[in-house]
């Protein structure tokens, strides 16, 4: 019986060898293709992540680094009433009785504060006035307004709204895909970049250079 | 007649037929060994070339990512960028008295110049205005350019009166 086998057995051999080979080779290439399948798609993001960077450099080389200016990351009360007042002396408007509140968690996800405020002046440019609250930097969004008409002048009592949000603490890594901003977003940007903001200086801590004596010691 | 005497072994036989097999057996593996070799160098020439593309690849990916790192102060503008720029988009939804408010405007330009707007109040429900008319003709005439101006799809008169001094005193919700 084994003799009968034995003139087979180099054949048998070859042809297992030859089996495990073709298992082998096949994964090996599938691997390496998958391989360079995920090494091509990862290549092009980062390709043209750097390509959107490259061309966005020059415009956003002007956009200073504090975003708030486009959209508040804090309480913007303040920023708020002075543009209502900026925005009363440019419309010819009188702007009193600004009552600001305390945050409100808006249903939008946002955060907001509500100002409500008095207007007097010519209808139509309290009307102007009105209109540019949304433009403005920080925007302001009308919710309320009742104007009474007197002997030519008009009276307004406006309940206004201003948002803000936190900024974002984590952008994405190195290999994650980027889009560019949009024709709509850069005229944007534009346009919030030509408006003159509230301008606010941080006196920074004086240094202690010395402590200060202590006047009532015997010493 | 010849008789065929077979003076070879009885078990030659077999001897025959086993060199028959080996014989095809041998012309079988001459045939398989150069393509098991061919088949080899396939294999290895694939999984080279694809070797090489990706190293290549992750050359360029590694001069990219050098790229990007160097503009990390520009992503990271970008990026907060459109945060904002979106933050500002969902804050504009809530705006929703800006229709309301370009139609008062235009219907203050329909009020005729002899009545006088009492009082008038734009929020996210409703409109309503208060006019005084010293006439029935500016009162009518305004009713008029009202019902073509096709400014709100509902007016309702939320009150009517008359005296002496005021004239036609009117009060329209509007929607």
């Amino acid at each position: 019986m084994i003799n009968k086998i034995k003139p087979f057995l180099p054949l048998l051999g070859l042809l297992i060898l030859m089996g495990v080979s073709i298992r082998v080779g096949l994964s090996a290439i599938a691997k390496s293709g998958s391989d360079h399948q995920r090494v091509s798609q990862e290549e092009n993001v980062l390709a043209q992540k750097a390509s959107i960077l490259g061309e966005i450099n020059s415009t956003l080389s002007s956009v200073s680094s504090a975003f708030s200016y486009l959209f508040p990351s804090q309480n913007p009360a303040v920023s708020a009433v002075y543009q209502l007042k900026s925005l009363g002396f440019k419309h010819g408007v009188l702007v009193t009785n600004i009552k600001s509140g305390s945050e409100v968690k808006d249903k939008s996800g946002l955060k907001r504060v509500d100002i409500n405020f008095d207007l007097e002046g010519a209808r139509p440019s309290v009307f102007n006035f009105i209109n540019e609250l949304p433009t403005s930097v920080p925007a302001i969004f009308p919710e309320k307004i009742k104007i009474n008409d007197l002997g030519g002048v008009s009276r307004a009592q406006l309940s206004v709204k201003s948002f803000y949000a936190d900024l974002p603490t984590k952008i994405g890594t190195v290999t994650d895909k980027v889009d560019s901003l949009t024709d709509d977003e850069l005229a944007r940007l534009r346009d919030l970049l030509s408006k003159s903001s509230s301008s606010f200086i941080e006196l920074p801590a004086s240094e202690v250079v010395s402590p200060v004596s202590e006047p009532f010691s015997s010493q | 007649m010849a008789i065929r005497i077979n003076l070879l072994p009885g078990d030659s036989q077999s001897l025959t037929a086993n060199r028959k097999v080996n014989k095809q057996l041998k012309s079988i593996m001459y045939i398989l060994i150069p393509l098991y070799v061919v088949m080899i160098l396939v294999f290895l020439g694939v999984y080279l070339f694809n070797f090489f593309r990706i190293r290549n690849l992750t050359a360029r990916s590694t001069a990219f990512k050098d790229q990007i790192k160097a503009l990390e102060t520009t992503e990271q503008k970008l990026y907060l960028v459109k945060d904002r720029l979106s933050k500002l988009k969902t804050a504009e939804t809530t705006y929703k008295i800006k229709k309301p408010i370009e139609n008062a405007n235009l219907l203050l330009t329909i009020v005729p110049t002899e009545a006088v707007v009492s009082e008038f109040s734009v929020d996210e429900q409703k409109s309503s205005i208060s006019l005084s008319f010293p006439t029935s003709d500016s009162f009518s005439s305004f009713l008029r350019s009202l019902y073509t101006s096709n400014l709100f799809s509902s007016v309702v008169m939320e009150s009517f009166g008359f005296n002496t001094t005021g004239g036609y005193l009117l009060t329209l919700n509007l929607k």
